[in-house]
């Protein structure tokens, strides 16, 4: 059985998860690339608003550090290496060991955004159904002319948002019965990735057999008409995130 | 091409465009650009789905990360990420990928075609890469291939050797 994470998708009661799929790409595009912009203060009022949303979405914070436990450590370690590798005022921290209060400074930012990215797409993913986002995907190519075949390609965005926490699992299991063999004690990396990535490959491949046999027993066509086809529903909530979007987006880029 | 190898095609690409996105979570973060597993999956989609559907799997990860999703190095997303410092070589991957389906089909699959193939696929990204990571970041030549190239060779040979084997194991089962 899948395990359920905080980034599958689930049924709330809020907002954010009744509000049109197209609504939500075009906002976190736009936080995304504000973000690239933003100082502490800025983070710092995106990440209120981020948390809010988490907050009411039903979220367990506690959840969710322990499921990104290796993110929050790599945040740490982006913080750590900033510190030794910026020049600035340096900081003794052990002996002769010395890193920079700028490094550190520019580090806590750049983790800092890092994290906001995360939050948002644990929202995205969280709040929206793969069926919605296929047909978003389909409706934003609908204008460009250079891509043939736009239902393929939605149906291929539902299959990759899919097969994302299937690998996980299957990376999980593959790499849980390699400890059991002691496979961490191996000290050549390339048998070390060829022990994990072999097993996960044939495990995942299968998976993908399975699912086109399954697509062809029921004579799947990418050309079949389907009833909801760029079937949007709005929720009426649009007209706020989008003010609020161009607000944070503005503030972060120009004050 | 029928429908149903169309369709098989079709599936093998989202699903390297899943394994291209998990590969990235394995991030080595040094200085502005971590290493990551990510362009070892981008090589072995390239091998194994050839030129067109290895690059659909590449355009389908870019277009996710593009749309917010966090699948880019160490769980970041968002279209501001693929012209941040390390823009470069995700675009990168776009030519990357094209190249080595194109030299497999026509020196060979064998291993010295996709190990030639890889090798050629990693320059171009790396061509693709240290230029913009120069020009995003205002540092000079020197330190541009300081961290944007010196710290990943051994990883990416390491990553080669690796993709070369497991495109020996797994060509079988996607020819079957």
């Amino acid at each position: 059985m899948g395990r359920v994470t905080q980034f599958s998708y689930r049924k709330e009661d809020f907002a954010l998860f009744q509000l049109d799929v197209r609504c939500k790409i075009i906002c976190i595009c736009s936080l995304s690339v504000a973000i690239t912009k933003a100082d502490f203060l800025h983070l710092f009022v995106i990440s209120a608003a981020l948390l809010w949303l988490i907050y009411r979405s039903n979220l367990k914070i506690l959840i969710i550090v322990k499921e990104l436990k290796y993110f929050f450590f790599m945040l740490f370690f982006i913080v750590i290496v900033r510190g030794f590798t910026t020049s600035g005022e340096p900081i003794s921290i052990y002996k002769e060991i010395y890193i920079t209060k700028e490094g550190i400074i520019d580090g806590a930012k750049i983790s800092w955004r890092f994290l906001s990215i995360m939050f948002m797409g644990l929202l995205f993913s969280c709040s929206t159904q793969s069926a919605s986002l296929k047909n978003a995907v389909m409706w934003f190519l609908k204008p460009i002319p250079f891509i043939p075949e736009k239902k393929r390609v939605g149906v291929m965005v539902s299959l990759f948002v899919r097969f994302l926490p299937l690998i996980m699992d299957k990376a999980s299991e593959v790499s849980d019965a390699q400890k059991s063999r002691c496979s961490h004690l191996q000290k050549n990396p390339i048998k070390r990735i060829k022990n994990i990535a072999t097993p996960l490959l044939q495990k995942v491949f299968h998976s993908a057999d399975k699912l086109i046999i399954a697509m062809e027993s029921r004579c799947y066509n990418a050309n079949r008409p389907e009833v909801n086809e760029h079937h949007f529903l709005r929720s009426g909530y649009e007209e706020y995130f989008y003010v609020g979007t161009a607000l944070l987006a503005f503030f972060t880029i120009f004050i | 091409m029928n429908i149903s190898s169309d369709l098989r095609m079709s599936v093998y690409s989202a699903l390297f465009a899943a394994l291209i996105a998990v590969g990235a979570y394995i991030a080595i973060p040094i200085g502005a650009v971590p290493i990551v597993l990510q362009n070892m999956f981008v090589l072995m989609a390239a091998l194994l789905l050839g030129a067109k559907w290895g690059l659909a799997a590449v355009g389908l990860y870019l277009f996710m990360g593009a749309c917010g999703l966090p699948v880019f190095a160490g769980g970041a997303g968002g279209i501001g990420r693929l012209f941040g410092p390390t823009g470069g070589y995700l675009l990168g991957y776009i030519p990357a990928v094209f190249a080595a389906g194109f030299i497999s089909q026509k020196v060979g699959k064998n291993l010295f075609g996709d190990t030639f193939a890889m090798v050629i696929a990693s320059l171009i990204v790396y061509l693709s890469g240290v230029p913009w990571l120069k020009f995003v970041t205002a540092m000079s030549w020197n330190k541009a291939f300081i961290v944007g190239i010196y710290p990943f060779i051994i990883g990416d040979l390491i990553k080669i050797v690796a993709a070369a084997y497991c495109v020996k194991f797994l060509r079988p089962m996607l020819n079957k």
